[in-house]
């Protein structure tokens, strides 16, 4: 009597799974053994691994023959787990498991997910030259695997929580114990729980989310694909999200420094290090400034330049219709739609594009009169001291910055540049990332912490 | 998103704000020097003259254009806004780099002409000053065949940047001009720029200023002397007559040190201490050179040196002017501030020059 | 909070903004009268000051002037002698920016109307003065890092000019030896008064301490020296006076042939732009927090628009309107404050003081 009620709320168990689950083309449902020895399966084709189903479960029931063995068998894995939750059982479904419904009543749900990722790749947004090129891939596991492989303590930590109401996706903090600041961690939970979306596909979004202020202009965290990156920095106290399925983490808190570092400052010889990073600090000023100085000194302050480039300037303006802002405006748009182009284009056709608006348009446009040649060399110059950055999050960031300045130098000429800069130097600095300054000239406050960190750990 | 258009809504009703005086460089013309003379006719009244440079769009052609522009009037000011109506672009003093002012204006005094760079905010105050012969409008009408940037062969020479003349004083730029026309104790120096034929100028000798006023010129060889004084290793050469022979030695190091002693009876005087290194150029005789020939030619360089330098510094004695600025070393060196410049004044009077060339002709050149 | 070496920051900012505060002017109108003699004294001056303010203020730790006087003085007294720190503090900001609209006007930009000018200052300016204390001091670390490579090359630039004239400056010191007037010394004691701000940005320092007082006193003195004798050896001892800016007057007689740029005078302007937005910023940040003190005493009500708008709002109405006065008022007002700046600050100190004690009083009651 007992065993048929049992029975029966196993059988509402599943029909009702049966019902949520319907209209999907890829629900499996199947029932094995004989009618007193029955078990029941279902699971989604699409996420479970179909053979790991065929040899794991199906197969050892039949060679079995007995209920009682094949349930322990299957409580033995460790992927499974009983449950008798509706909710749970659904969501663990989703996720890949599959649902087994034994004739006592109990259900066990089976890992049996399939992960479709890449392989790991090398690394396609952050290039180095020397160094390791591989790359995080779609799968958490394997980037957890990627940090592991390199940081090999006990101290190394993985929590791991879910985002997104109907996405589910997964969310790994890594960091080391004993190197974080506790206060920077709360931080990031209290604002991880405040996370509201439906959907979480990439972890550059979670950044966004993250960072409260919509209207923020400067990233404030680090989007990575790169391991090393994300382990280097681990080991440096900061705390680094691995998102499922978006092949990228993202690292906090975040220093402005760190934008301008490439993985390949820790292989070179120090002089070196720091040449290569002088020259990218020299490129960001550079491409934020120089446009903004060309219309400052034509339309403003021409005794500025000597006399030799004064006359040379003048000369080369003589036949441009326009104001200055508005050349240095047209140019610099061309130039970030050709940019745009080229990013998006098949690789097969992206260097025409390159060579068409870059050589063809700019020669013409000199040649018609419509753009200085002085303009042309400017511009190229802002695009390539732009590519300098190392991470994209900031190079995108500058590409936008170098137009207020010049609206402010096409305002004011030559003040309102240092009106500009002593701006943007205030808005940095009162910026924090995860209540950490972000902006700071010396980052030694930093390191030293981390250095008395070190000797504690070394007892 | 409301916040986000109302700025673009500021932005935009600032846009209109800057178009009123926004001028680009190519409405812009170039004001390269200034001449200020008295007028030909009315002694009462200025002429200024501009040269301007016209921009070219191709930097590979190297033929340079200039319009030069003559106007007559009562101050300098004025006349520059009746010149703005003669021409098409806006003018921009921003390059000015010389002013040049008229032989007859100079003597008269060039305190307004001073005074007008000075003030005027788009003139720089290392524009360098010289007085031109004839007329500062003649000498700007000078095309030397050499020139790529209009009135830049007046610049290079004036700054010393292109040519290394030993006969250009130190550059005179306007503040140094304003501020040793105030100062009590240095009177100002001009180099003087003569036009030789139009495509020719010549600058060798100066001009000695009491205060804004020119009184007397200094010969190419003073002027040199001057410089041997005021400036630290003087690229030149000098010659020397050593038993009725000529040799030429070239200063490869100089450096000249006063001392103004009072003695408690006697007169006051001037001691002049002046180092030279140099090394032989050119030697008339033939004869190879020893040792010994090399110091009797020193000391007799040192001697023959001395008396060019007294005659020099008496000739600048004579004329009342300071240009080296006694003066101001005199009063820079005492203490009693009320009674300091009283002093200097009565003692200049009757001031002596003892003159100490010490000459080291080192080097005898490549050969002996 | 933030380190203690963010208290140098200060000092130095004070110390550089100088140059376009009327202090070389001041000077510069007394050269023959004294004021080498007031370089000389108000260096123990400015650093006695110094000491006893970080002292005192050491005593609260994290506190800014506002909560030590409504804790420890009389309602009326907090608000009177609050609101009069307002003033000077907001004085000294505005004289900052007047005068270098006015340096705009003159070197850079004639082409911009005055007013527009002193809209982009004020909208940087007040953007700025409601970030929180650090990272205003963040931010002036920044700048002064950055500018100080440029001030040095403009230094040394200009004393290896050969035209640079040594026996005026000679001249200049054999008149070290008159008294100086309070006025010459009130002058001179400025370099010093950035530890002042400390009124509030004690706020930022957990408990300030200073080492090396003496390098503060070397640093301030050489800086006088410097900004008194270089426009001297150029402008002469007797021209210097004709320059309304002596300073910017020098650096435009400096030239480079290495850059692009040939004048010096605007790197020196890019620098001091800068470094005077930034002071500019600081001071008004110590005087919008004054004020706060004077008027938000009582718990935060929620409005629909924060008051400190309102207080920012008439800053900047003043400001517009001491835009209206002519140059000769500006220098005598200049001067003046700087006069009244002197006694002000021995006045707070004191008071400090005063709340030291009545503190301790309260504390053993």
């Amino acid at each position: 009597m007992r065993g048929s009620q049992h029975k029966k709320e196993s059988d509402n168990l599943l029909q009702c799974i049966g019902e949520k689950l319907s209209k999907s083309t890829d629900l499996e449902q199947r029932s094995l053994g004989t009618s007193d020895q029955q078990v029941n399966l279902i699971y989604l084709k699409s996420v479970s691994h179909s053979a790991t189903v065929n040899r794991f479960v199906i197969s050892p029931f039949f060679e079995m023959k007995d209920e009682k063995g094949f349930e322990e068998y299957i409580a033995s894995f460790p992927g499974s787990k009983p449950s008798h939750d509706i909710k749970e059982i659904l969501e663990l479904l989703l996720g890949g498991h599959v649902g087994i419904f034994f004739s006592d009543n109990k259900v066990y749900l089976f890992d049996a997910v399939r992960v479709e990722a890449g392989s790991v790749a090398d690394a396609q947004t952050e290039v180095i030259v020397q160094g390791p090129s591989d790359s995080f891939n779609e799968s958490l596991e394997v980037n957890l695997n990627l940090i592991r492989r390199r940081y090999q303590s006990s101290d190394l930590k993985a929590e791991t929580t879910t985002i997104g109401h109907k996405s589910k996706t997964k969310i790994a903090i890594v960091y080391d114990e004993t190197r974080i600041e506790p206060e920077v961690l709360k931080e990031l939970k209290k604002r991880l729980d405040g996370i509201s979306v439906d959907i979480l596909q990439a972890a550059a979004e979670l950044d966004k989310y993250l960072s409260g202020n919509k209207y923020r202009l400067f990233p404030t965290t680090i989007v990575t694909e790169r391991p090393d990156r994300a382990v280097f920095n681990i080991s440096e106290g900061k705390i680094v999200l691995l998102v499922d399925t978006t092949g990228f983490a993202v690292v906090l808190p975040a220093v402005f420094n760190d934008f301008f570092t490439a993985m390949d400052d820790k292989l070179q010889v120090l002089p070196v290090g720091w040449f290569l990073k002088g020259i990218r600090y020299l490129g960001l000023i550079l491409t934020v400034l120089l446009p903004s100085f060309y219309v400052a000194f034509t339309s403003y302050n021409p005794e500025v330049w000597k006399v030799q480039i004064a006359l040379l300037v003048a000369g080369s303006r003589a036949t441009v219709p326009y104001p200055s802002y508005v050349e240095v405006l047209i140019m610099l748009l061309m130039m970030e739609f050709l940019t745009e182009a080229s990013l998006r284009l098949p690789k097969a056709i992206g260097p025409t594009a390159t060579t068409v608006g870059g050589l063809i348009l700019g020669t013409a446009a000199t040649e018609a009169g419509l753009v200085s040649n002085i303009m042309i060399i400017l511009v190229s110059a802002v695009a390539i001291s732009n590519f300098v950055i190392p991470l994209n999050m900031m190079g995108f960031t500058i590409r936008v910055v170098k137009y207020p300045f010049i609206l402010l130098a096409t305002l004011f000429g030559l003040l309102g540049i240092v009106l500009g800069l002593v701006g943007v130097i205030m808005y940095l600095c009162s910026l924090r990332s995860f209540g950490k300054p972000y902006f700071k000239i010396f980052g030694i406050d930093r390191v030293r912490i981390t250095n008395s960190q070190k000797e504690r750990e070394n007892g | 998103m409301n916040r986000i258009l109302c700025i673009l809504l500021i932005l935009l009703l600032i846009l209109p704000l800057q178009g009123c005086k926004f001028k680009d460089i190519d409405l812009k013309l170039f004001v390269m020097a200034v001449g200020i003379d008295e007028a030909e006719n009315n002694p009462n009244k200025l002429s200024v003259t501009l040269k301007i440079a016209i921009p070219q769009g191709d930097p590979k052609k190297a033929e340079e254009q200039v319009q030069i522009i003559t106007e007559e009037g009562d101050t300098i000011a004025e006349i520059v806004r009746v010149m703005k109506s003669r021409i098409d672009k806006e003018l921009d003093f921003g390059h000015c780099k010389a002013v040049l002012f008229g032989e007859k204006y100079a003597r008269k005094n060039i305190r307004e002409a001073a005074d007008w760079t000075m003030r005027r905010r788009d003139i720089q105050l290392t524009i360098y000053t010289a007085v031109a012969r004839p007329s500062a409008k003649e000498v700007l009408n000078v095309q030397p065949v050499t020139e790529r940037i209009p009135a830049n062969s007046i610049l290079l020479a004036l700054s010393k940047d292109g040519t290394e003349s030993p006969f250009i004083v130190p550059p005179a730029f306007a503040y140094v001009l304003q501020r040793r026309i105030d100062e009590r104790g240095a009177d100002p120096i001009l180099a003087l720029v003569e036009k030789k034929s139009d495509q020719e100028f010549l600058i060798n000798k100066s001009y000695l200023f009491d205060k804004s006023k020119a009184v007397t010129e200094l010969e190419p060889e003073e002027t040199r002397i001057y410089n041997l004084l005021s400036l630290k290793n003087l690229k030149t050469s000098l010659n020397v007559d050593y038993q009725g022979l000529k040799y030429a030695y070239n200063i490869e190091k100089s450096s000249a040190k006063y001392k103004i002693i009072t003695p408690t009876n006697g007169t006051p005087y001037i001691e002049y201490k002046i180092k030279i290194l140099a090394e032989v150029e050119e030697s008339h005789s033939g004869d190879i050179f020893n040792e010994k020939l090399l110091r009797d030619l020193s000391a007799a360089a040192g001697n023959q040196l001395n008396e060019r330098v007294e005659r020099t510094l008496s000739k600048i004695h004579q004329a009342k002017c300071d240009p080296l600025g006694w003066g101001l070393r005199y009063q820079s060196r005492h203490w009693n501030n009320s009674e300091e410049w009283k002093e200097w004044e009565d003692l200049s009077e009757r001031l002596e020059f003892h003159v100490k060339c010490d000459v080291d002709i080192k080097y005898t050149g490549m050969v002996r | 909070m933030v380190k203690n070496k963010y208290f140098y920051y200060l000092f130095l900012i004070n110390a550089l903004i100088n140059v376009v505060n009327f202090v070389p002017r001041g000077l510069i109108a007394q050269r023959f009268s004294g004021a080498m003699m007031a370089i000389v004294i108000s260096v123990p001056i400015g650093l006695l000051l110094m000491y006893l303010c970080i002292k005192m203020m050491s005593k609260f730790p994290g506190e800014g002037i506002p909560e030590i006087f409504n804790a420890n003085y009389p309602k009326p007294v907090t608000k009177f002698m609050l609101f009069g720190h307002t003033l000077l503090w907001y004085i000294a900001g505005l004289i900052t920016l007047i005068a270098f609209v006015d340096v705009t006007m003159r070197y850079i930009t004639s082409d911009v109307s005055p007013l527009l000018i002193m809209v982009g200052f004020l909208v940087v300016v007040c953007l700025a003065i409601r970030v929180t204390a650090e990272s205003i001091l963040y931010a002036l670390e920044v700048v002064i890092i950055i500018n100080v490579p440029i001030i040095i090359y403009v230094l040394f630039k200009a004393l290896l000019n050969p035209m640079f004239s040594w026996d005026a400056v000679m001249q200049v010191i054999t008149y070290s030896l008159k008294a100086p007037s309070y006025g010459s010394i009130s002058y001179a004691t400025f370099i010093f008064t950035g530890y002042l701000n400390l009124a509030v940005f004690n706020r930022a320092f957990k408990k300030i301490r200073v080492r090396h007082i003496w390098m503060i006193g070397v640093v301030g003195f050489l800086v006088l020296i410097a900004s008194v004798l270089i426009p001297i050896g150029y402008q002469g001892t007797i021209g210097v006076e004709r320059h309304v800016y002596p300073w910017f007057s020098t650096a435009d007689v400096l030239r480079t042939k290495n850059f692009i740029v040939e004048r010096v005078l605007f790197f020196f302007y890019f620098t001091y732009l800068t470094l005077s937005l930034v002071s500019s910023i600081v001071h008004w940040h110590v005087a919008l927090e004054m004020l706060k003190g004077v008027f938000l005493t009582e718990e935060k009500k929620k409005r629909k628009i924060d008051p400190e708008w309102w207080m920012i709002l008439a800053f900047c109405i003043v400001a517009f309107f001491a835009m209206r006065t002519n140059q000769f008022f500006r220098d005598r007002a200049g001067l003046l404050f700087l006069d009244i700046r002197l006694a002000a600050e021995f006045f707070l100190i004191a008071s400090v003081y005063l709340a030291y004690k009545r503190r301790e009083a309260k504390k053993r009651e």
